[in-house]
């Protein structure tokens, strides 16, 4: 006999659907993406760098790619990746999350929204950088990096269908805080 | 819509504005060690850990047997251990704790704390219990007692992670010869709040009679599993503990086997029909506790 219960709550009925595999988009390198791993990550750096800034900030971003590229040559060569783009996009994601997570990378430092742009309210830089780190990164992948949804799928590693909530999500929830600010 | 799409637009412009070069890849190394700081990461609390007697004993134990890679080397990350399709880069590593019997599993990103005691249930339900203040990096802790006959294992699933949509923790039977029957035997999804599930699994009644697997699966915003996680009891001839301690890294308390490679499988589960799961199953492996380094 064996039990789970939810503590205050009553348990749901797990309904569970098969999930197909994630990593649909294989054997193609992006053209002129370099055969060496020098050469792969330096086509990748400013993308991945850029990537990670919008995830965990400027002051973090070059520590988050370095770790993640050193852990992924520790073990093996980008050259043998299928996709060394979407595989290291992916790795930045999770070590920004678990930096997140970790409370390491929180702060923006304060020159950050300061523009010449009169037309710039520095509240929604802070109310795109509350937002989930899953949900950032997809609306710059497609809004900032004009990445297709279903490319960005494959860089986060989810389907697009998840992309497109993802993208509904992070505008409701920006719309939301955005409301909240101007009323405050 | 196009208000909040050109307001993401202006917010990463003016990120973009502050964004670093990135280090060449000559330089990737230095930067690494400039920038970390020495304790290298928060996860440096467990450094100070005793690795612990595992008080797995008793008949009808659950030991879990826990793996990990290459021994660390200081300042620098244990390498991946796998890709799980809906966890991510995945890094087993075990920590013994200085409280007898409890141990973190840490996959990636999620962090599963158990704990074994030598007799009786260890309820780890309070959300304030210190380890769960230890762990704060985890998305879950999970913890079980070894038991003496017919008595419980709790198990605790704490989950802080607002990222994660949903994890479901079930049970599934095992045959004698500790293979996955399919048979679900309870199931309950856990929303990525402070949900805290206590529960109990009746482990057996002899020392080959295997408990069942913990089954871990990670859900999206659909509901549709993505990835999914056995940890699975071994019986207890097969808790190879004298090969599992590495020596560059037993000094820190950390527990590092000859690792042998995931399997990557997919798994037929099927309580109500057909249905298979693309599914790493870990072999894990732990160190027998007069192997594991104690504080000074």
């Amino acid at each position: 006999m064996s039990r789970l219960h939810l503590q205050g709550a009553q348990p749901d009925a797990a309904t569970m659907r098969l999930y197909g595999d994630v990593h649909l988009m294989s054997g193609r390198i992006e053209p002129g993406i370099g055969q060496t791993d020098e050469e792969i990550y330096t086509a990748l750096r400013h993308a991945l760098v850029r990537y990670a800034t919008a995830l965990v900030g400027p002051s973090h971003a070059e520590d988050v790619v370095s770790t993640v590229v050193l852990r992924t040559l520790s073990s093996r060569s980008l050259a043998t990746l299928d996709r060394p783009d979407a595989y290291l996009f992916r790795a930045v994601l999770n070590e920004s999350r678990s930096r997140l997570r970790r409370k390491e990378a929180r702060e923006l430092p304060s020159e950050i929204g300061q523009t010449d742009d009169p037309l710039f309210d520095p509240t929604v830089l802070e109310a795109v950088m509350a937002l989930s780190t899953k949900l950032r990164a997809a609306t710059y992948l497609v809004y900032w990096a004009d990445r297709s949804i279903e490319e960005t799928a494959h860089l986060m590693g989810v389907r697009p269908g998840t992309i497109k909530r993802y993208l509904h999500d992070a505008r409701k929830a920006l719309k939301r805080r955005l409301e909240a600010l101007s009323e405050q | 819509m196009n208000n909040e799409i050109e307001a993401f637009k202006k917010a990463y412009g003016v990120l973009m504005d502050h964004t670093p070069e990135g280090p060449e890849f000559k330089d990737l190394d230095v930067l690494t060690v400039v920038t970390r700081p020495a304790s290298r990461s928060p996860r440096s609390w467990r450094m100070a850990i005793a690795a612990a007697a595992l008080a797995v004993v008793g008949v009808g134990a659950l030991p879990l047997i826990l793996s990990m890679t290459e021994p660390d080397v200081a300042g620098q990350d244990v390498p991946p251990f796998a890709t799980l399709p809906g966890f991510g880069e995945v890094t087993p590593m075990v920590w013994m704790s200085q409280t007898p019997g409890e141990f973190i599993i840490e996959i990636g990103s999620t962090a599963l704390v158990g704990s074994t005691t030598d007799h009786g249930v260890a309820p780890f339900d309070d959300p304030n219990h210190p380890m769960l203040e230890q762990a704060t990096d985890g998305l879950m802790r999970i913890t079980g007692a070894s038991v003496t006959p017919e008595a419980w294992v709790a198990i605790s699933v704490y989950l802080r992670d607002p990222d994660l949509d949903q994890v479901v923790v079930s049970l599934m039977e095992q045959d004698t010869n500790f293979e996955a029957t399919g048979e679900i035997l309870d199931s309950l999804v856990v929303n990525p709040t402070s949900d805290v599930v206590v529960g109990a699994i009746f482990v057996g009644e002899e020392a080959d009679e295997p408990g069942p697997l913990l089954l871990l699966e990670a859900k999206d915003d659909f509901g549709s599993v993505v990835g999914s996680l056995y940890v699975r009891p071994l019986p207890l001839d097969q808790f190879n503990c004298g090969a599992a301690v590495a020596t560059t890294s037993a000094a820190e308390g950390r527990v590092v086997p000859t690792t042998a490679p995931p399997e990557m499988t997919t798994t037929t589960i099927s309580p109500e029909g057909s249905r298979e799961l693309p599914t790493a199953v870990l072999p894990l492996r732990i160190a027998c506790p007069e192997d594991i380094p104690r504080p000074g």
